[in-house]
């Protein structure tokens, strides 16, 4: 399947797609909301998977929009820090409930829960 | 002295001394009572002259013959008449031919001259026995006459020693010249009185008092006749009524008297004061106007024991002031008696005790409060004596007040902290005041308490110090909740710097564990290096659970999710898997499968947390943890459907005395690890999702261990969000107690 890998840390986003790709799955890396958006556009992704606390537009808002343009998208999120929580609380006030994963994710639980 | 001569009574006669011979006139005869007829009448006369008188007679005759003169008076018994006084005057012619004479019956003259000489006597008597002095003195000043009793009063010998000489200088000098303006006065012809100070001989000092009339002398000068009387002692007497009546007057009691038929007699200026009445409107009025109605009964009980002669002290009662105000008295009534002993009326004095009252019960009300306050409350004298010893003392130091008033404070100061004492005391006499002073004292079972001492000097009312009063407050309970929160601060701090320490960890480890899996996928040839980097992942897993864990802990608490209670445990059995190694312990899993809750997922694993780390503490030895998951309805019957999870060691068990204690917060048995907070947040993350809480234990020889059992519902709604105020509230059931 076709998946956007956001991370504002490269190598996370790099390895992940690296494994990703070992898998099968056509995945693409990129560093910040913003271009998750624009590259969402064109390759109309079957999944995304963001880090939630990013400089600029956050995981949430990332996800928000996607899920505007791509309903059926599917997006996992994944985080490494508490902060996190307020953001998902708040998206959830507002009708988005999203699947958050903690970091670090056993990459094999990852290839598992994608394959579900 | 003129005599007084009845012709009858004169007789005369004629003698001739050539032979002897004799003639009596007829009115002789008839003296003597003889006959001239009679031979014997010279023998008769004779033996008729008044036998102690014979002598006088026949001397005064012979001398009467041998000089030519004669006069003499004599008794003689006249058989008809009786006892008479005879006179007999003669006289011999020149030529001593013939003697002729009269004899005269001067009985009558006799008696009147003895009257009067009797009179005289009688008057010098009454004088001489008067206890009063009597003197004569003319208007210079000399004294003319003087009685004993005026002799002895100015310490004179005899009147010798006095008599003619001026009075002036026996009186005072201040009364001197009063004195001889009053003589002078009384010499001229005026009465009068007058009272002042004379200084006898010997120096003996009285005070007179006088009444003087002018009395006509011999030579035709007035004089001062005195009868002075010494009035020293009725003086001092006057004195010292006049001084107790001012002392009475002055008395700061209300002093009063009353007869025996309860009339007011007396009544001083404190009684006027004290009672509202003045002297004048009381007096002759019935002490009953004082005395209020419902006590009148008390009179006669009072006045019969007047009667009787008893004294009634400091008897304490209520009396009326005119305003009709109450006032409380204490009374003190004595009798009063007259000269002769008759008890005639009482005194009492009357002290208002109504302030002395109102100090007594607020001295009550304080004692009241010491002794119902909550703060230990003693007090000691500057030895160190325990004086007093309120009931929060003996609660906190075990021992009864009367087992400790008396003993010295140091019973209860540990023996290194003696040394304490001696500055408290120091401080205390210097009047200085000791603000919450914190020190360890020690409890009658030797336990030690820590305790924060406030001590103040008690001071009587001359401003002295004479001891002081401490209030002891118990704060080991406060020192231990506040090291606690000491704790707490320090986790939550940790807990911040695990939040940002997260962050930072959590992204290489994301980096790693992504890399070792790569290393593992692409270098499949070496079979050693993939063992390598298989054992790398697993260490791996392993670090990303405890950062979760721990560093994830704080406050992964804001949003609800699907919980999957199973796996869970499962996640804390991983982290605490090197402990149960270590002791040995085995774990037994007894899972319903799959069964989700909806809950705060950080706080859940919290509480799960807080059973499994207690249950591993109670089992040091090894031992087994069983843990059992499974569908479950709430015991409370709301048929609320939810799961039950229960946590079972079989370690030694939580005593009987502590079970009741082991959901509070501080409470620990485990002092070195312990923050005492752990079952006290469990209990109060289960509150928050309506859950419940229980506990069974046993202590038994064979039987023992300890089991929590959890119950959560299976859908979250929120209950109390203050994990902090949930105190035994609610959900929270103890069916006995645990350590936390």
């Amino acid at each position: 399947m076709k998946i956007i890998v956001v991370d504002d840390e490269p190598i996370i986003a790099d390895t992940l797609v690296n494994i990703l790709e070992g898998e099968g799955h056509d995945a693409l890396a990129v560093s910040h909301g913003e271009s998750a958006v624009k590259w969402a556009k064109m390759v109309l992704p079957d999944a995304v998977i963001s880090d939630v606390i990013m400089p600029g537009m956050d995981g949430i808002e990332t996800a928000k929009a996607i899920m505007q343009l791509l309903p059926n998208c599917r997006i996992i999120l994944f985080s490494g820090q508490a902060a996190s929580v307020d953001l998902l609380a708040k998206a959830r006030a507002e009708g988005y409930v999203f699947e958050v994963l903690p970091k670090p994710i056993n990459p094999e639980k990852l290839l598992e829960k994608l394959k579900n | 002295m003129e005599r007084a001569i009845n012709p009858q009574l004169v007789g005369t006669w004629e003698w001739d001394p050539a032979d002897k011979t004799s003639h009596l006139s007829p009115e002789l005869y008839r003296i003597f009572g003889t006959d001239a007829a009679d031979p014997d009448h010279v023998q008769k006369w004779a033996s008729r002259v008044y036998p102690a008188d014979w002598e006088k007679v026949q001397q005064s005759m012979k001398e009467g013959v041998d000089t030519g003169n004669m006069e003499f008076e004599y008794r003689y018994e006249n058989p008809e008449t009786g006892l008479r006084w005879l006179y007999c005057k003669g006289a011999m012619l020149r030529d001593g031919s013939r003697m002729f004479g009269v004899v005269i019956d001067v009985t009558s003259a006799k008696l009147a001259e003895g009257a009067l000489r009797r009179s005289e006597e009688h008057y010098r008597a009454i004088v001489e026995t008067t206890p009063e002095c009597v003197k004569v003195v003319d208007c210079n000043g000399t004294l003319l006459h003087m009685n004993s009793a005026g002799l002895n009063m100015i310490g004179a010998e005899s009147a010798d020693a006095i008599i003619g000489k001026n009075v002036y200088s026996l009186i005072v000098p201040e009364d001197r010249e009063r004195f001889r303006e009053f003589n002078e006065r009384i010499c001229r012809g005026e009465k009068g009185s007058l009272e002042f100070d004379l200084v006898g001989i010997h120096g003996e000092r009285r005070r007179m008092q006088t009444h003087a009339a002018p009395l006509k002398n011999a030579d035709g000068s007035i004089v001062q006749l005195a009868v002075a009387r010494d009035i020293t002692k009725r003086d001092e007497a006057e004195k010292a009524q006049r001084r107790l009546a001012a002392i009475i007057e002055s008395s700061e009691d209300a002093i009063a008297s009353k007869d025996l038929n309860g009339v007011i007699t007396s009544w001083n200026r404190s009684a006027e004061r004290l009672f509202g009445y003045t002297a004048q409107e009381i007096i002759g009025q019935p002490v009953t106007l004082i005395i209020p109605p419902e006590l009148h009964g008390d009179e006669p009980t009072i006045l019969g024991k007047i009667r009787a002669g008893e004294r009634i002290d400091h008897f304490q009662t209520v009396r009326v002031h005119k305003n009709g105000q109450l006032i409380h008295v204490s009374l003190t009534v004595s009798p009063v008696k007259d000269d002769k002993g008759n008890i005639v009326g009482a005194a009492k004095i009357v002290r208002d005790i109504t302030r002395h009252k109102k100090l007594e019960e607020a001295a009550l009300r304080l004692a009241a409060i010491v002794e119902s306050s909550d703060d230990a409350i003693a007090s000691k004298d500057l030895n160190g004596i325990i004086t007093s010893w309120n009931r929060s003392a003996e609660k906190l130091f075990g021992y009864k007040a009367e087992e400790i008033v008396g003993k010295p404070i140091i019973t209860i100061i540990p023996p290194e902290l003696h040394h304490d004492e001696v500055m408290i005391l120091s401080k205390i006499r210097r009047g200085e005041k000791i603000d919450h002073f914190e020190t360890i004292r020690l409890h009658k079972n030797g336990e030690r308490i820590e305790v924060s001492l406030t001590i103040s000097p008690i001071k009587d009312d001359n401003g002295n110090v004479i001891g002081a009063a401490k209030i002891i407050r118990n704060i080991t309970e406060t020192n231990k909740i506040e090291r606690a929160l000491r704790t707490t601060e320090k986790l939550a701090a940790a807990g911040r710097m695990a939040a940002t320490v997260a962050h930072e960890i959590n992204n290489p480890l994301e980096a790693v564990t992504n890399l070792v899996y790569l290393a593992k996928r692409d270098l499949t040839k070496s079979e050693r290096v993939a063992g390598y980097l298989e054992l790398a992942s697993r260490e791996l897993d392993r670090v990303a659970h405890i950062t979760r864990q721990t560093l994830g802990f704080y406050r992964d608490t804001s949003s609800p999710v699907k919980l999957n209670v199973t796996e869970t445990l499962d996640d804390l059995l991983l982290l605490y898997e090197k402990r149960f190694e270590s002791r040995h312990i085995t774990v037994i899993k007894q899972y319903d499968k799959d069964l989700e809750i909806t809950a705060l997922a950080g706080e859940i694993r919290q509480a799960f947390s807080n059973l499994i780390t207690n249950a591993i503490d109670a089992m040091p030895d090894g031992g087994k943890l069983i843990l059992r998951v499974s569908k479950s309805q709430a015991w409370s019957g709301s048929h609320l459907h939810g799961v039950r999870i229960t946590v079972l060691d079989t370690g030694s068990g939580i005593e009987p005395r502590h079970r009741k204690n082991i959901f509070q917060p501080f409470f620990t048995t485990k002092a070195d690890v312990g923050t005492g907070l752990g079952l006290w947040i469990t209990r109060g993350i289960v509150d928050k999702h309506r859950g419940s809480i229980r506990m069974k234990s046993r202590t038994g020889e064979q039987s023992h261990g300890t089991a929590f059992s959890i119950f959560l519902p299976r859908e979250y709604a929120a209950g109390n969000p203050d994990t902090s105020s949930t105190e035994g509230r609610r959900n929270t059931l103890i069916s006995a107690g645990g350590p936390a």
